[in-house]
């Protein structure tokens, strides 16, 4: 045992030398995330708004009655556009999405015939998709107005056999209005966490994805180091020195751990104080949750290093597992936006019981109660990677 | 002309504290000599070889080959030397052949003429069985002697030899310096830089004896042996380790320099061997040992070196 | 010539390494292969039904008289809603609640005891329906609160128009109670028909109409989900070659060339065009892949080769920079990877980047990759030459300051 203490000390003293691996693994994390905090994280203030461009090409009384409605919405934030920019604003992103009012789009109200609205939006925006929303619910709104008013004067209008003219259809509406503005029957939509996430993608669930990220990134580190040692003849002086391989393995993987719970604490602090994401709500659960999945990316990382003997090879494949465990579990996108049988495949991964950890820590006030199954599966991974890793690690 | 005429030549790492690995080096090599820098790991004997191949720039003094300044005209001074590096220096995953080939090229070879001259080096070093074999399915012996092909493509009017013997077998060595014979004899000069003496007797028309950066003898071997004077070599064999013994004949007149026993070997520059013999029986007597061994030589440089600078060659 | 053989020697051993091909073209192909998987094939995006608990506290206003709540409910578990959502129900509130706080279930809709009372009563008494998410859901909940506001509008639309045509016919000389009643039900159910048949607003998506694209284009799921992973994985195709400059240095061949009469610019030169071909026979690879495999739609084939040699530009050029700045194999491994996720990520590289515009969009084109999937982006959205000029001059200018930055560094390491 003392061996892998002094093992992971003399890791931690290359690592405390090695100012450039320094600079990936704490600065270029923090620079990051605060870039992504400021960005998603300010849009997440309770008065930010999604911009939406809009053109009102038909420029009635009816288009502007329903932009006035529309900007009482405390989702988005109107910017008017001229109808050649909206497509390109769009596609550029400088706004979550376009809405078009086209042209007779009054008229055609007045007349009693259909009209549209042109929502533009790129398909993978989740920004695009609150829009959509809060665009909707305007224009359901509207829809009631019009729909009650006309039915109402259409029945009175049968029943009285007075005209359906435009004073009984402006009466109806007027009354229509009256009665659509204190409605008797209201949605509210709360959540466990006590208030709704107002944004889709938000920095709460964006940090966690990254800090997954950049934690699986010491898989490179950890393994590149074991198999420049080997290159170097070390591994092979050790183990005539009598070091065993779970030794030397046990040794790195505590290095590493500490290296990379250090940075975890970091971004987490950095979260927490400065974007407000509730980290700490269950301490010892997100405790937990940090070390096994350092843990696991060590073990990991140890385990390609004991199995693939170049440098190159270990290089690639610490590269592909990192990206492809980031991408499946969920620290990418959100798995539910993905079908069914990929988030149950995905689960398979430790990655995806990680995130699904942290989002319940964070989101849902998860205890350490809750985490004991998640984190039982990561710590039969993190075992089996270490078990398979000492078997078939050689000096040589 | 002299193929190479290095004067006062200058080298510091890391100023201004650094370590000075080239202090102020001159010597001159004719062309059609071989020529080898001696001296012990540290001496500078690499860092000179380097200026000299145009790697690293010197901060003091001037270096010519062939008539052309390292500094000033590097390229034309790269035209003529063939450079073996003390490490291999090759391309593992491509095979001899593609090795030798990809270095002709950049010696600036092409076509029908370089695949001529690589079959031609491959005979030379006698791997033309083994020439489409990866370099990393090839011996240290055969990677050594690819290493050295590669320096020998453009047919360079100078070759430098950085320690191209460390590390490998007899047999091997026994090959390359018979090689490095033979291309001199084709008139090709040479500068050979060893810490092993038995090369640099072998080879050598004349040696450098460098130390700690410093060039402290150039001569031919009898001009340096000359310099421990009239003395003959001693080489006793004790019976019982002997550094105390080694202490005292230190102290006696006569003796100009005893080596650092090696168990119960050392050997001694005596000013009179015949008057002398019998102090040592008698020293040894006194110190209750037996000589077991006692032979006379001519001096030799590791004698040189030593008495030169009181170490030995290899410490 | 000399910078050709450097460059073809590296080529050829970058394409005898086993592991370098896999990571350069294995995974990516396998990874948008999963993420293909993950999103679906073809034109739309999949995503799993939403897990919905519903309790209905409603008790109706009597019988034979519709309950508001059995209306929601049934708007729910429509067969038309089958695909979207999976819907359950419970007995009470608090175990609608327990069960999306244990993962149960996405959202619980909780329709209190005096909905259909409310909307029948005089408009004093008001009713709430709650929709309680998963915090850690988006997509979903939104999709349930999208149906149940819906339906609550309506039904309180139907309530409006009961109201107005009561009040309109009053104020229009109707006094009788029986025929008030009669014309607040028609014009209730009159409502609640219009509403199934026809909203007279409707609001229609279409995708952005790209510059120079004669209509909106709407990439398929492939080429969206491919064309990031392809810029990603094409840095690290680019950084595999560049390292070599680290390993050759290494192993002494790099001090050997600089001992022939090659100039060193050769020599530099001839490792940027290996990488520059390397992680353009990726790309290539990789587009003909998505094309033929997976059924990716480019666009334009000017454009998609202009973009393509653009990419392997900047990749290369990122590629040499990152390893330029490193001492070992191993450290330009680690840099690279984390300055490559770094840009991919604030270049909205990844499904799911939230966009809320604005600063984004300006953080976006501080990356090259952002200035380069944003020609992509104008490629698969039906766009030409136009709308590629400006993003093409972006990534030109910064691969030609990265290979400035490279050189720089490298000539004073190596001089």
């Amino acid at each position: 045992m003392r061996r892998v203490w002094h093992i992971a000390a003399k890791e931690l003293l290359q690592a405390r030398r090695d100012r450039l691996a320094a600079l990936f693994t704490l600065v270029l994390p923090v620079i990051f995330t605060v870039v992504l905090g400021i960005l998603i994280g300010g849009a997440d203030a309770a008065n930010s708004r999604l911009p939406l461009a809009l053109v009102d090409a038909d420029d009635t009384a009816a288009s502007r009655q329903f932009i006035e409605r529309l900007q009482a919405s405390p989702l988005v934030e109107i910017q008017t556009a001229a109808i050649g920019d909206v497509d390109k604003a769009v596609q550029d992103q400088e706004v979550a999405a376009g809405l078009v009012i086209p042209e007779g789009f009054g008229a055609a109200l007045d007349a009693g015939q259909p009209a549209s609205l042109s929502f533009v939006r790129l398909e993978t925006s989740n920004g695009a998709q609150s829009a959509w929303q809060a665009v909707q619910a305007t224009v359901a709104e509207l829809n009631a107005g019009i729909l009650a008013a006309g039915t109402a004067a259409e029945q009175v209008s049968i029943a009285t056999s007075r005209a359906l003219d435009g004073g009984l259809m402006a009466s109806a509406r007027s009354l229509a209005d009256g009665q659509l503005a204190a409605p008797v029957a209201r949605l509210e939509v709360t959540s466990a966490s006590g208030s709704t996430v107002r944004h889709a993608g938000g920095f709460d669930q964006s940090s966690s994805g990254a800090l997954v990220n950049w934690v699986l990134f010491s898989l490179l580190t950890v393994a590149t180091g074991l198999a420049w040692e080997r290159r170097r003849g070390l591994i092979r002086r050790l183990s005539t020195a009598g070091v065993r391989g779970r030794e030397l393995i046990g040794g790195k993987m505590l290095a590493m751990v500490i290296i990379t719970f250090a940075q975890q604490l970091l971004l987490v602090l950095l979260g927490q104080l400065a974007f407000g994401v509730d980290y700490f709500r269950s301490p010892l659960a997100l405790l937990m949750t940090m070390v096994s999945l350092s843990m696991f990316a060590s073990a990991a990382g140890l385990l390609i290093s004991s199995v693939f003997r170049s440098e190159q090879a270990v290089i690639a494949t610490t590269v592909i597992s990192a990206q492809l465990l980031a991408a499946l579990g969920g620290a990418w996108f959100p798995l539910e936006i993905t079908s069914a049988s990929f988030s149950r495949a995905a689960h398979f991964l430790p990655t995806a019981w990680i995130m699904d950890s942290l989002h319940g820590i964070i989101l849902k006030g998860w205890g350490a109660a809750d985490i004991l199954a998640p984190m039982g599966i990561v710590w039969i991974w993190i075992v089996v990677l270490f078990a398979v890793a000492v078997w078939r690690f050689r000096p040589e | 002309m002299e193929a190479i005429v290095v004067e006062r030549l200058r080298k510091q790492f890391d100023p201004p504290k650094g370590p000075v690995a080239v202090d102020g080096v001159s010597f001159q090599i004719a062309e059609g000599e071989i020529f080898s820098l001696l001296g012990p790991n540290g001496a500078g004997k690499t860092t000179t070889i380097s200026i000299l191949s145009c790697l690293l720039r010197p901060d003091g003094g001037e270096a010519t080959v062939g008539g052309f300044s390292v500094t000033r005209e590097p390229e034309k001074v790269k035209g003529l030397i063939g450079v073996v590096p003390q490490d291999i220096a090759l391309y593992e995953d491509l095979s001899g052949r593609e090795n030798l080939l990809f270095w002709g090229r950049m010696y600036g070879m092409n076509g029908a003429a370089l695949d001529k001259r690589v079959d031609e080096v491959l005979e030379l070093i006698g791997l033309v069985d083994r020439q489409k074999d990866r370099v990393d399915k090839y011996s240290g012996g055969m990677k050594r002697r690819v290493n050295i092909g590669a320096a020998l493509l453009h047919k360079p009017r100078l070759l430098y030899l950085d320690e191209p013997t460390v590390g490998i077998d007899p047999q091997s060595r026994r090959s390359i310096l018979d090689g490095v014979k033979d291309l001199n004899a084709a008139g090709v000069t040479v500068l050979y830089t060893t810490h092993y003496m038995e090369e640099a007797q072998e080879l050598s028309n004349r040696i450098g004896i460098m130390d700690r950066g410093a060039m402290i003898a150039v001569g031919t071997q009898d001009e340096l042996v000359r310099l421990v004077g009239e003395r003959t070599r001693v080489d006793l064999a004790l019976d019982r380790e002997a550094s105390v013994l080694a202490a005292e004949w230190r102290a006696l007149p006569g003796i100009s320099t005893v080596s650092e026993p090696d168990d119960g070997r050392l050997w001694l520059l005596v000013e009179d061997a015949n008057t002398l013999m019998p102090r040592l029986f008698d020293g040894a007597r006194a110190a209750g040992a037996r000589i077991t061994e006692i032979s006379l030589a001519e001096p030799n440089l590791e004698m040189v070196f030593l008495h030169l600078t009181g170490r030995a060659l290899r410490d | 010539m000399r910078a050709l053989s450097i460059a073809w020697k590296d080529i050829r051993h970058v394409y005898r390494n086993v592991a370098g091909l896999a990571m350069m073209l294995v995974a990516p192909l396998l990874l948008a292969s999963a993420l293909g998987a993950a999103f679906g094939s073809g034109d739309n995006f999949v995503i799993a039904a939403v897990k919905t608990v519903v309790v209905d506290q409603d008790a109706g206003a009597g019988a034979g008289m519709p309950a508001a709540g059995a209306a929601l409910t049934g708007a729910l578990t429509s067969p038309d809603m089958a695909d979207l959502l999976r819907v359950t129900k419970a007995a009470t509130p608090e175990a609608a609640r327990a069960a999306v706080d244990a993962g149960e279930a996405d959202v619980a809709v909780i329709i209190p005891p005096g909905l259909t009372a409310a909307l029948m009563g005089d408009g004093s008494a008001a009713a709430e329906v709650q929709v309680y998410k998963d915090p850690a859901l988006s997509v979903g909940p939104a999709i349930v609160t999208a149906v149940v506001d819906s339906v609550v509008q309506s039904l309180d639309g139907a309530r409006a128009a009961a109201l107005t045509s009561a009040q309109l016919a009053a104020s229009l000389g109707v006094t009788d109670p029986a025929a008030l009643s009669e014309v607040a039900t028609k014009a209730a159910e009159a409502f609640a028909h219009r509403v199934e048949t026809g909203a007279p607003v409707a609001l229609e998506e279409r995708s952005p109409v790209t510059p120079g694209a004669e209509a909106a284009k709407r990439p398929n799921v492939a080429s969206q989900v491919l064309i990031g992973m392809m810029v990603f994985f094409m840095l690290f195709g680019a950084a595999t070659p560049a390292r070599s400059i680290l390993d050759e240095h290494r192993q002494g061949t790099l001090s050997r060339l600089f001992t022939t009469p090659t100039p060193r610019s050769t020599i530099l030169g001839g490792k940027y065009v290996s990488v520059f071909v390397v992680v353009l026979v990726q790309s290539i690879i990789l587009l003909l892949a998505g094309w033929f495999l997976l059924g990716a739609e480019w666009g334009e084939w000017g454009p998609v080769i202009v973009l393509a040699l653009c990419g392997a530009l900047i990749a290369a050029s990122l590629g040499l920079v990152t390893v330029s700045f490193a001492k070992t194999p191993g450290q330009a491994g680690a840099a690279s990877a984390a300055i490559f996720v770094f840009l991919g990520l604030i270049s909205g590289n990844f499904v799911g980047t939230a966009n809320i515009g604005g600063t984004f969009a300006t953080v976006r084109r501080i990356s090259p990759l952002g200035w380069l999937l944003e020609g992509w982006g104008n490629v698969l959205y039906g766009g030409s030459w136009a709308s590629i000029a400006l993003p093409v001059g972006a990534v030109l200018a910064y691969a030609l300051v990265f290979f400035a930055v490279a050189t720089y560094f490298f000539r004073r390491r190596y001089a």
